[in-house]
């Protein structure tokens, strides 16, 4: 069974393995989030260690009455339990915080992650456009 | 030929802003311009922000436009920053003149002034001529998004 905590700096071997990224830009990152007031970062954690790790994003806009809105991304999970956790984890400290709505982000559109989602509440609601600088 | 400027929103803008938000298919359902305290609530959190930018287009003073930019730090893709910009309408009487196009090209530049990777966008699955204007600006689809209303 995972606990849900947030990350912390010694995490950072855990991240690199989850996201297969060199460690000094994901350090920089890292510090980056843990500072920034609207994120939150958590790692799921079991007897083994960190199995994984997720981001709770809170934004701001006028939209819907200027009602927070969540973010979920950034999702790495070793086992598809511990994605289901997290999940968990995102949907109820959005609803905490006040969001109204909460959005999460796939690379994928399968048919097989769609019914694995619908299975939490979310639908397919939008597509997602990306330009790199 | 009217003199457009971008600038950041302020509190007086509101009214505007939030007309342009509800007039249009989605956000009259939701959004309602005769009781602006909520909106004004969420724009000080805003304005108070640094890393989130509530813009307008203003043709003279007036805002015409707007879009909202919002820096995002995360681990995915080597650790980079991202914005995003999110909500971009435009006043129904100065569509088709190329104002979206140079909110969102504001936008893009902001981002890489910040130092941001890559410039992220979502669209409605119901907003298909939108999508059409993002791939002219240099978009290209690359992820999908799933709501859940709590």
């Amino acid at each position: 069974m995972e606990v849900i905590r947030r990350a912390r700096a010694t995490d950072i071997e855990a991240l690199v393995r989850l996201f297969g990224a060199p460690g000094e830009p994901l350090a920089a990152a890292l510090r980056e989030l843990m500072n920034t007031p609207h994120v939150t970062l958590v790692v799921a954690e079991d007897d083994n260690g960190v199995a994984g790790t997720a981001q709770l994003t809170v934004l701001r806009g006028l939209a819907w009455e200027g009602a927070p809105r969540g973010l979920l991304e950034g999702i790495r999970a070793a086992r598809r339990g511990v994605t289901s956790a997290l999940l968990t984890w995102g949907i109820d400290e959005a609803r905490r915080r006040g969001c109204t709505r909460i959005h999460l982000d796939s690379g994928l559109n399968r048919g097989d992650l769609r019914d694995f989602y619908a299975r939490f509440g979310f639908e397919y609601s939008y597509q997602g456009f990306t330009r790199v600088l | 030929m009217a003199d457009y400027t971008i600038r950041r929103a302020r509190r007086e803008d509101i009214g505007a802003i939030v007309h342009m938000l509800a007039d249009d298919q989605l956000g009259a359902t939701r959004d309602d311009p005769s009781d602006l305290k909520p909106y004004l609530r969420a724009f000080d959190e805003i304005d108070a922000d640094p890393n989130q930018l509530l813009m307008v287009v203003a043709s003279g003073d007036d805002p015409v436009g707007t879009l909202q930019l919002t820096i995002i730090p995360g681990l995915a893709r080597r650790g980079a920053l991202r914005g995003q910009i999110e909500a971009v309408r435009i006043h129904a009487d100065h569509r088709s003149s190329g104002l979206g196009t140079d909110l969102v090209r504001w936008a893009i530049d902001e981002s890489r002034r910040r130092g941001c990777g890559l410039v992220q966008l979502t669209s409605d699955t119901s907003r298909t001529e939108a999508y059409r204007f993002y791939e002219g600006l240099g978009f290209a689809p690359s992820h999908t998004g799933f709501k859940l209303k709590l």
